[in-house]
């Protein structure tokens, strides 16, 4: 039930992507995350779309799998595409009209192209999820973050009570399982009813979900301080992180993608005559594809 | 007959990189008023097979037969199935939930749809079996009352249902020796009061030893053995294939038989050898004097 969920789930293939330093790929992420939100046209989001695919392929990751992170999205995106579709006021005629409802040509192009940036805006952090390893991420942000050791920020604490989170998810989805199939024992009725009587059927796996994730966490305090956490100041780590060659390329590929997006964001306000021409370009030869 | 499997197997996330068959062709017949004892290493299946028998596994391959119910058929009735088959998980005590025992307690024969009367009297009379007071723990909060009393207040929330066959999952495990027989003389007595055939699972052999009537081995997802306990632990070649430890009573019986005493292979718990070695050496004095 819970093992469905494939959002973030390691996906070890020993390709070279999995091999690169976790910062780079957490650096590379957050710009990638960041730079979609100023895409405008559909040649940014192809752009994009075969960062993504191109990035897969060398992780060695099925495309299958890929785009099954997408399913925990999906509803999302079909709402606010629905939503969009049918409430986008633009400008001429409405293809089809009923009530307060209207489609127009803008409407559609607004609409795909929001669910165009869902879509990648999900993908993307599901790539770097599927090639680094929690822990691996976790020393990525701390040695990102090192620099605020200087103002007193406690660095080190943050990265440790990170990846014990992660490491209590599984955990603790395990317990789950296991609390559910003893109430079930028990003739608990948990996939029937309306919605009120189904939370109320969830009350026998919470509470002692909860009792177990306290008893959980005493017990891994008693075993940190018995262990001297804390104890000494500058810690090190057994594998330091260093940047290689292979991370330069990236780093050096991913900068030549990001010209690119720019490129393509940046022409239509500098020349907008050349861009609208461009933009309008783009869109009709998108919709005659579809015999719009 | 309480359990019927033919070549009943399963397979895990099939389809998916973490494939993994769990039960391959396992034919077994539990009969009604049999202590079986299921053994087998960490991954062998074991609770697979416990999780079939109640239906919280849904068969997919091969036939099941769980006392009146046959799982074949299309639309099994699990619901009722499970009020049938009490299963205790291990620690159990993880299980507990509501503000009072009673009411813990309660939980099954409220989803069994029983009238307020009957549910009450199912409450007291599974605290009772299991030795705790109804009116003194019974209005604890399951969390202020100690761990032997939050185990049997457990067994007492599945026993409630009245199942006809209980199944436990090492229902020994974590605690000391006292605890371990008190559990163990529980579950003695809930056979012979309220439920006349028992699956347990365990990897304590003295256990096995004291209790079983009949053993079940399971290696890799299949049954490596299937007889009496006396069967198992005398012979070697499943001792060993499965790595199995002997109970101490048979390792006792073994060296006895090395320095030449004609102990009997059904004498297997430290009692039985004990009583077998006296009559071994009574007649001997008698021949003496």
């Amino acid at each position: 039930m819970l093992k469905d969920i494939s959002f973030g789930q390691y996906y070890p293939t020993g390709s070279i992507l999995h091999r690169l330093d976790p910062r780079v790929k957490l650096l590379i992420m957050l710009a990638y995350v960041i730079l979609i939100f100023f895409v405008k046209s559909y040649i940014g989001y192809i752009l994009f779309a075969l960062m993504v695919i191109s990035t897969a392929l060398i992780a060695r990751i099925p495309l299958k799998s890929l785009f099954r992170s997408v399913k925990a999205v999906i509803f999302l995106v079909l709402f606010i595409t629905i939503i969009n579709v049918f409430f986008y006021k633009g400008e001429g005629e409405a293809l089809w009209s009923w009530w307060k409802l209207a489609v127009y040509v803008d409407g559609l192009v607004f609409a795909s192209k929001m669910a165009l940036r869902l879509i990648l805006l999900v993908l993307g952090p599901a790539l770097l999820t599927y090639t680094t390893t929690p822990m691996e991420l976790t020393n990525a942000i701390e040695s990102l973050l090192s620099p605020l050791k200087l103002i007193k920020f406690p660095v080190h604490d943050l990265a440790v009570i990170m990846s014990i989170a992660m490491r209590m998810i599984p955990t603790l989805m395990d317990e789950t399982d296991r609390i559910t199939l003893a109430q079930k024992a028990r003739g608990a009725d948990l996939d029937t009813g309306n919605i009120f009587k189904r939370i109320k059927a969830m009350v026998p796996i919470l509470v002692p979900l909860f009792v177990c994730a306290f008893r959980r966490a005493d017990e891994l305090a008693l075993a940190l301080e018995s262990r001297c956490y804390d104890a000494t100041p500058n810690r090190t780590t057994y594998r330091v992180l260093k940047l290689k060659g292979r991370d330069f390329l990236f780093l050096i590929m991913f900068l030549v993608f990001m010209a690119a997006v720019i490129l393509d964001v940046a022409l239509p306000i500098y020349y907008p005559c050349d861009a609208t021409w461009i933009e309008g370009f783009y869109d009709n030869a998108f919709f005659s594809l579809f015999g719009l | 007959m309480a359990i019927e499997t033919k070549n009943l197997s399963y397979t895990y996330s099939v389809g998916s990189p973490y494939q993994k068959t769990a039960l391959k062709d396992v034919t077994l017949h539990i009969h009604e008023g049999d202590f079986c004892c299921i053994l087998g290493h960490t991954g062998s299946g074991k609770s697979t097979l416990l999780q079939h028998f109640n239906g919280l596994i849904k068969r997919t391959s091969g036939e099941l037969r769980v006392l009146d119910f046959d799982l074949n058929r299309r639309k099994p009735d699990y619901k009722s199935l499970r009020f049938s088959v009490g299963m205790v998980f291990q620690y159990p005590e993880y299980q507990l939930f509501d503000d009072t025992v009673s009411k813990d307690v309660s939980f099954g024969p409220k989803n069994m749809k029983l009238d307020e009367e009957e549910i009450k009297k199912r409450v007291r009379e599974a605290l009772t079996l299991v030795g705790l007071d109804p009116d003194e723990i019974g209005e604890k909060s399951p969390f202020e009352i100690s761990g032997g009393q939050k185990r049997r207040a457990a067994i007492a929330g599945v026993i409630a249902i009245r199942p006809k066959i209980l199944v436990l999952d090492e229902p020994t495990a974590g605690l000391d020796p006292k605890g371990k027989k008190e559990i163990m003389s529980l579950v003695k007595s809930l056979k012979e009061k309220l439920s006349p055939t028992v699956v347990m699972v365990t990897h304590d052999m003295d256990l096995v030893a004291e209790y079983a009537t009949k053993v079940i081995v399971l290696k890799d997802g299949e049954v490596a053995f299937d007889g009496t306990p006396a069967e198992l632990f005398n012979n070697n070649e499943i001792v060993n294939d499965c790595s199995l430890r002997l109970p101490s009573g048979v390792a006792l019986a073994n060296e006895l038989r090395e320095v030449g005493f004609d102990i009997d292979h059904n004498s297997i718990t430290i009692e039985q050898v004990v009583d077998n070695l006296i009559k071994e050496i009574k007649p001997k004095e008698n021949d003496n004097a």
